[in-house]
C-alpha cells in the first residue's frame, strides 16, 4: 500500500468537505476528499431543501450532486466508497489509513458530519427504517409509526402521504412537536397522519411483516397498543466522531472543539461542518466553516 | 445511476441477463443508499472488469419490481447462466458485494 500525497486532505465529502474542497483547489492545493459513502452527507437524506439560496426548492441528494459537480470541475481527487480506519495527525506529515488505500497530507480538514440515531430496542425487526425514499414504497395502503416529532419527521411523513401510505402516526417524547408550523399544519391537513406529544415508544413485538407497538404518555404513564407494519425513525445525529475520540480535542457531547479560524487544538488539523461544536448546523453554517477551514489551511501551508 | 451503467427496462431484462454472470441493481432516482450501492458497483467493475452490471429504475419499472419480487431500494440481484441465484436488499461494501455474487 503506497501513500498519496497531498496539500490537503478533507475527510468527509458533505456540503462542510466539498466546500473546503473547492476553496483549497481554487488556492492551487492539491486536495484529496474522502469520503466513506458517496458525497453530499446528511442533506443526501432530505427529500426537499428550502432554506438553501438561490435554490426556492430542491431535493437534497440532487442539491449535493451539483456540488459535488462544482468540486470535480477543480482539480480535487475524490474518493468514494472508502472508509477511514485511521489518523495520525500529530507532525508536519499527517497519515490518514483507509480501508483501501493510505494517503499523507501536510493540512487536514474533518468534516466527518453527523449520522441519524438509532432506535434503542432489544429487538431486531426489518421493517424498522431510516429513510422513507429507500424504504417508503412498500408501504403503500398500510400503517407506520413515524418516530420524532422534528422536521426530518414531518418532511418524510409528508413524503410517506405521497406514497399512498394509508396512516402515520408520528410520536414525540417532548411536550410538543419542534418542527416547523407550517410543516406541522401540512401535516394535519393530509387526514392521513396523527401526532401524539408527551409519546414514548415502549416496545416493539414483531409478528411477521406487521408489529405491535406499546406507546407510553410520559406524563401519564399510560400505556396504548397499535399494529403498524413499519417504523420510520427520525430522533436526531449524533456527531461521527468515534474514530476522532483520542486525536483530536472533543466536547462533551461528541464534537470537535475547534477555534473561530475552524483551528482543532493540533497544527495542520481544522474542522467543518455538523461535526463542529456549535449552535447552528445548516447547509449555509457547513458551507460557511468550510471556507473558512480552507482558508486557514492554506495560510497554515503557507507558513510552513 | 452512475453514467457507465446499462439501464434496463421490462423489454430488454430478458436479452440481458439471458447469457451472461451479472448483477442487477434495483434502484430509486432520488435514493442516497442507491447512489452509494451504485458507486460500489463502479469498484466492482474496476476490480473485476468481466462482470457485467445494469440498473432497473424502480418507479419506472413497476412491472420488474412484482416480477422479481422486489419491495425496496437498494435491492442486488445476482443472475448465473440467466437465472436468478441471490437477491439482497440493502448496503454493502465492495468486499462484501463481490462475496454475494461469488456466493450466489
Amino acid at each position: 500500500m503506497s501513500d498519496k500525497r497531498y496539500d490537503i486532505a478533507i475527510v468527509g465529502g458533505g456540503v462542510a468537505g466539498m466546500t473546503a474542497a473547492i476553496y483549497a483547489s481554487r488556492a492551487n492545493l492539491s486536495v484529496c476528499l474522502l469520503e466513506r459513502e458517496v458525497c453530499g452527507g446528511l442533506a443526501n437524506w432530505t427529500y426537499v431543501i428550502e432554506n438553501y439560496p438561490s435554490y426556492p426548492s430542491i431535493n437534497g441528494l440532487e442539491l449535493m450532486m451539483k456540488i459535488k459537480e462544482h468540486v470535480l470541475a477543480n482539480t480535487v481527487d475524490v474518493v468514494e466508497v472508502d472508509e477511514v480506519v485511521g489518523m495520525e495527525l500529530e507532525g508536519p506529515l499527517k497519515r490518514i489509513t483507509t480501508s483501501e488505500s493510505a494517503y499523507e497530507a501536510k493540512a487536514v480538514v474533518l468534516c466527518t458530519g453527523r449520522e441519524p440515531v438509532r432506535l434503542s430496542l432489544p429487538v431486531e425487526w426489518e421493517n424498522i427504517h431510516y429513510c422513507s425514499v429507500c424504504d417508503g414504497a412498500a408501504y403503500k395502503d398500510k400503517d407506520v409509526l413515524v418516530v420524532g416529532g422534528g422536521n426530518s419527521a414531518f418532511d418524510e411523513s409528508l413524503y410517506l402521504v405521497g406514497l399512498g401510505v394509508r396512516s402515520i402516526t408520528i410520536i414525540e417524547a417532548l411536550d410538543a412537536c419542534i418542527a416547523h408550523q407550517k410543516t406541522q399544519q401540512l401535516a394535519r391537513e393530509t387526514g392521513r397522519i396523527s401526532v401524539m406529544a408527551s409519546t414514548k415508544l415502549a416496545s416493539l413485538k414483531p409478528f411477521g411483516k406487521s408489529a405491535e407497538v406499546a406507546l407510553v404518555n410520559t406524563k401519564t404513564s399510560e400505556s396504548t397498543t397499535k399494529m403498524v407494519n413499519g417504523v420510520f425513525v427520525f430522533i436526531g445525529q449524533k456527531p461521527n466522531t468515534k474514530i476522532l475520540s483520542d486525536v483530536v480535542e472533543l466536547d462533551g457531547n461528541g464534537y470537535i472543539v475547534a477555534s473561530a479560524d475552524m483551528e482543532t487544538n493540533i497544527d495542520g488539523v481544522y474542522a467543518a461542518g455538523d461535526v463542529v461544536s456549535k449552535r447552528y448546523r445548516q447547509i449555509t453554517t457547513a458551507m460557511a466553516d468550510g471556507t473558512i477551514a480552507a482558508l486557514s489551511a492554506e495560510k497554515y501551508l503557507r507558513r510552513q | 445511476m452512475n453514467s457507465s451503467m446499462t439501464i434496463l427496462e421490462e423489454e430488454t431484462m430478458d436479452a440481458f441477463i439471458a447469457d451472461k454472470d451479472c448483477m442487477v441493481l434495483f434502484y430509486k432516482k432520488i435514493c442516497p443508499h442507491c447512489k452509494v450501492l451504485s458507486t460500489v458497483l463502479v469498484k466492482c467493475k474496476e476490480a473485476a472488469p468481466k462482470l457485467f452490471y445494469a440498473g432497473v429504475d424502480s418507479e419506472a419499472q413497476p412491472a420488474l419490481m412484482e416480477r422479481f419480487g422486489v419491495e425496496r431500494v437498494p435491492t442486488l440481484l445476482a443472475f448465473k447462466d440467466g437465472q436468478l441465484r441471490a437477491k439482497k436488499t440493502g448496503l454493502m461494501n465492495p468486499r462484501e458485494t463481490m462475496d454475494f455474487f461469488s456466493k450466489a
